[in-house]
């Protein structure tokens, strides 16, 4: 059987490895990593599922996901963004994203998460998160539905309402979240 | 000696089985590696987990370490400019470090016998370590990381208590230990976190610390010998003393430390033959033309309050006692 091609779309973070090493407990999987900077269109055509990692700054620092976003958009390629690649979700489609007050780097959060969306099939109702963000996503535009929210109320899980496109504010890969390793492999399963 | 002449001597003395010492600067610009038998005609004393090459040495003299505080603007000036960069997300960690001028009464080398510590290094009369942390243990295919943040002093009522559960401290620790697994998981797979902020007490010449560490492990592919210079090499510099993501923190701290750091945060260790084990270069006292500075820094986060970091840095600074 063909193992599914997924690329990791790399932001210069330091967390990158965490989700490779998640991955290699999932079957089938065939994950391969490419800096932000480095990425080919010919990347994007051959990915079964594109993720884009964390990072430092904001979203507009790295312009290419724009193009990212924009290709899975118009070929339906199940896109998943993290923490920085939520963000930029977020912003593509029309939000708006906002600096905090106080950035949470570490810190675990309860979260509250709508367990019919495909991301978190057979996941109790309530998690353990893992954050470190600076930025967060304040208001979405028509298309996107939230899927998820902290008990400080800052919008932690967003999905667009005609494409395979989910954006997520924690950090699944993080060893502080619960269930992180079910919600990348529900990605894959989709 | 190049980098690259450092990969080939490690790949070479690890293929013949040869023990041998190594030492990285955190700039990665001037490595060091030397047989083990060897490590002690060249001015290097090493002690590594009751591992060590010299033999005992009395020193009658009772050590004192004196110095002043630094100033505290050059330091606000840091502190403030990393902070800003903390705000903005470009950084969620970054260990801020600062050369203090000391005065002692004793010679490097008697500061290296004197003091007790699982790792220490006298290196050709430059500088002189007594480090409490280990960077990375490798046995078989089992490799091992140690990241150590956080520090109370022990005299304090429920030190233990309100060390664990300081909530700065918590986060600064999960940052660490997510990048520390992050970097295992470059070179190593299957990384579990095997211990979560244990307590370790550490005596100095003036009080008692108590720090707190977490054990994470992974597991090497089958010869990991053949790429493991370039391999270790890619762990640096060690998470602790710089922060994540690391790429971005680095320039960072290139842009707003006053001088190299040099061997300091740096690593050094030994591989014997069957294991390799190393230490992160902290508790380092060196001599530059006539002066001694004593090598002190902090993880600086979003909640970092000026004056505590400012006191910690020199918390740090104190002879371990034998």
């Amino acid at each position: 059987m063909k193992r599914l091609q997924v690329l990791l779309v790399d932001n210069n973070d330091s967390f990158t490895y965490n989700i490779v090493d998640a991955f290699r407990k999932i079957r089938g999987v065939q994950l391969k990593v490419v800096r932000s900077n480095s990425i080919l269109k010919s990347h994007l055509e051959k990915a079964d599922r594109i993720i884009i990692s964390p990072g430092p700054g904001l979203p507009s620092e790295f312009p290419v996901l724009h193009t990212i976003i924009e290709f899975c958009k118009n070929n339906d390629t199940p896109l998943l963004g993290i923490c920085l690649g939520h963000q930029a979700i977020g912003e593509f489609f029309g939000g708006e994203i906002m600096q905090m007050e106080e950035p949470f780097h570490g810190r675990r959060e309860k979260c509250f998460i709508d367990t019919q969306t495909p991301l978190f099939q057979g996941l109790p109702k309530c998690i353990e998160v893992g954050l470190y963000h600076s930025w967060k996503v304040n208001s979405l535009p028509q298309e996107i539905r939230q899927t998820g929210v902290s008990s400080t109320g800052i919008i932690m899980a967003i999905q667009h309402k005609q494409h395979e496109i989910f954006g997520i504010q924690f950090h699944p890969e993080s060893f502080i979240t619960q269930k992180g390793d079910r919600i990348l492999s529900n990605f894959i399963a989709l | 000696m190049t980098l690259a002449e450092f990969e080939v001597q490690f790949t070479q003395w690890l293929e013949e089985n040869e023990p041998f010492f190594f030492l990285i600067d955190f700039e990665k610009e001037k490595p060091f590696i030397c047989k083990l038998k060897e490590a002690h005609s060249a001015d290097v004393l090493f002690y590594i987990n009751g591992v060590k090459n010299y033999e005992d040495k009395k020193v009658n003299t009772l050590p004192n370490l004196s110095f002043s505080p630094i100033d505290q603007e050059m330091y606000r000036q840091g502190f403030e400019a990393v902070k800003s960069h903390l705000i903005r997300g470009d950084t969620y960690l970054l260990n801020l470090t600062f050369p203090i001028e000391i005065e002692i009464n004793v010679s490097l080398a008697d500061v290296f016998h004197l003091s007790d510590a699982p790792y220490k290094l006298f290196f050709k009369d430059q500088f002189v370590l007594f480090s409490p942390e280990s960077f990375v243990q490798i046995e078989e295919r089992n490799i091992f990381t140690y990241p150590m943040k956080g520090t109370i002093d022990a005299k304090l009522n429920n030190a233990a208590q309100t060390l664990l559960s300081n909530q700065k401290e918590v986060w600064e620790h999960n940052t660490i230990v997510d990048l520390m697994r992050n970097d295992l998981a470059m070179i190593a797979k299957d990384i579990k976190v095997e211990k979560y902020r244990y307590i370790e007490r550490i005596k100095t010449n003036h009080s008692e610390i108590l720090q707190t560490s977490s054990k994470i492990s992974g597991r090497l592919k089958k010869n990991y010998q053949k790429t493991l210079c370039k391999d270790f090499l890619s762990l640096l510099p060690a998470g602790s003393i710089s922060g994540a993501p690391k790429e971005k923190t680095l320039e960072i701290i290139r842009a707003h430390e006053i001088t190299k750091r040099g061997y300091y945060t740096g690593i050094f260790g030994i591989w014997d033959g069957e294991k390799l084990d190393s230490a992160v270069n902290i508790r380092f006292i060196e001599k530059e033309n006539d002066k001694i500075f004593f090598r002190s820094g902090g993880g600086i986060t979003t909640q970092s309050i000026f004056e505590e970091e400012y006191h910690e840095l020199h918390q740090k600074i104190y002879l371990p006692k034998k």
